[in-house]
């Protein structure tokens, strides 16, 4: 082998980083063969370099992979959270999706009532207005009680126009539904997302038959055959191997 | 105003769809149609004469920008007032909605006074102009 083979030569021993004064002996010998103009020779000093330098972003992939695969096979799948999974989020989004509807329901309720009687407070309005006019038209002497029921319908005028402008503001308020709604919705798409990521989590960790049959808390490794995710996982090991681990 | 002109209210939820043409018929207007999203709106603009659409933003399916803009890049509609009447109150999305020329913008919850003032200056300005 040339004298570069050794300064290339010491990633076998580990994760350390090369200094810069690992490569002196390899320029050197690159020099070298630079001012001989061995073009063969050259060549074959700078691919060393080249491979030294990858070595070394091996090393750090292989060590960032070691650790993922620590991390997933240590991932602890019991039975509550493949529950969680499979049943628990479908079952907060159903509650989620209830609550929307309930105040749907009870706001077009609310909205039916108050619709019924909204006319019925014009037309009370619209009789004492009339009526008020015909107290004026023919006075107030024409009985005892006459002033005391002139007061009276005008009160009710001015009375039902309050209950009629409160009515409508009960429409209006109705709008909680629509701004409450929107944020359960928000909710339900973050819970689904959440869901979703915990399936792939408990699939990429090999555990992927506990979504099916969660009962059997640390039951084999194996997926399914067929089962895509499996094959990111070979590609792991693979690299790994690869790498001496 | 033309208190007979058809207004086609669009949103999501039907209770606010329900408050928004209880307000309008509060201004004294009868016709009103409903769409729930930005592409049932499409369909009842081609289908039937409007003359002025209220719509929501935040829609599954088709949202009330896009809808808006849909109304815009149309030969047939690109005239037509669109009042959006939204929770999403962000200033990059009012700026965006003025961008893609709406006519008026009400923040939820709003209120009846709010709805009516931004109602009125809508037809204001377009009896002005023409």
């Amino acid at each position: 082998m040339t004298d570069s083979s050794k300064a290339a030569s010491g990633h076998d021993d580990g994760a350390a980083q090369k200094a810069p004064a690992d490569y002196i002996e390899a320029l050197e010998a690159l020099l070298d063969a630079a001012r001989r103009d061995d073009a063969p020779r050259f060549t074959a000093l700078l691919d060393d370099l080249a491979a030294a330098r990858e070595q070394t972003l091996f090393q750090d992939v292989g060590r960032l992979t070691r650790q993922l695969h620590e991390a997933l096979t240590s991932f602890q799948v019991d039975s509550r959270v493949a529950d969680f999974a499979s049943d628990e989020f479908p079952d907060a989004r159903h509650r989620l999706d209830q609550v929307i509807t309930i105040t749907e329901q009870s706001a077009h309720k609310t909205m039916d009532l108050v619709e019924d009687m909204l006319p019925r407070a014009e037309a009370l309005i619209d009789r004492a207005t009339s009526l008020g006019g015909s107290f004026d038209n023919a006075g107030v002497a024409s009985g005892s009680a006459a002033p005391e029921l002139a007061t009276f319908v005008n009160d009710v005028g001015e009375q039902v126009s309050s209950i009629r402008s409160g009515l409508s503001e009960v429409i209006i308020s109705q709008n909680y539904q629509d701004l409450a709604g929107q944020e359960i919705r928000k909710v339900i798409r973050l819970v689904t997302e959440v869901e979703e990521t915990l399936i792939n989590m408990i699939r990429v960790a090999g555990k992927g038959d506990m979504l099916t049959e969660r009962r059997r808390a640390g039951a084999s490794a194996t997926l399914p055959e067929g089962e895509q995710r499996i094959t990111s996982q070979d590609e792991a090991d693979e690299l790994l191997s690869s790498l001496g681990f | 105003m033309n208190k007979d002109m058809q207004i086609l209210v669009v949103d999501d939820f039907s209770t606010m769809r329900r408050i928004v043409k209880n307000q309008l018929r509060e201004l004294g207007f009868s016709n009103m149609r409903e769409a729930d999203d930005g592409s049932a709106a499409l369909d009842v603009l081609k289908s039937t004469h409007i003359d002025f659409v209220v719509t929501d933003w935040n829609m599954p399916g088709m949202a009330g920008i896009d809808l808006l803009k849909a109304i815009r890049a149309d030969d047939r509609f690109k005239h037509l007032p669109v009042l959006m009447v939204t929770a999403e109150a962000k200033r990059e999305q009012i700026i965006e909605a003025a961008q893609s020329g709406v006519n008026g913008y009400v923040v939820k919850p709003f209120t009846a006074a709010a709805l009516k003032e931004k109602i009125d200056r809508i037809f204001e300005r377009i009896e002005q102009g023409s």
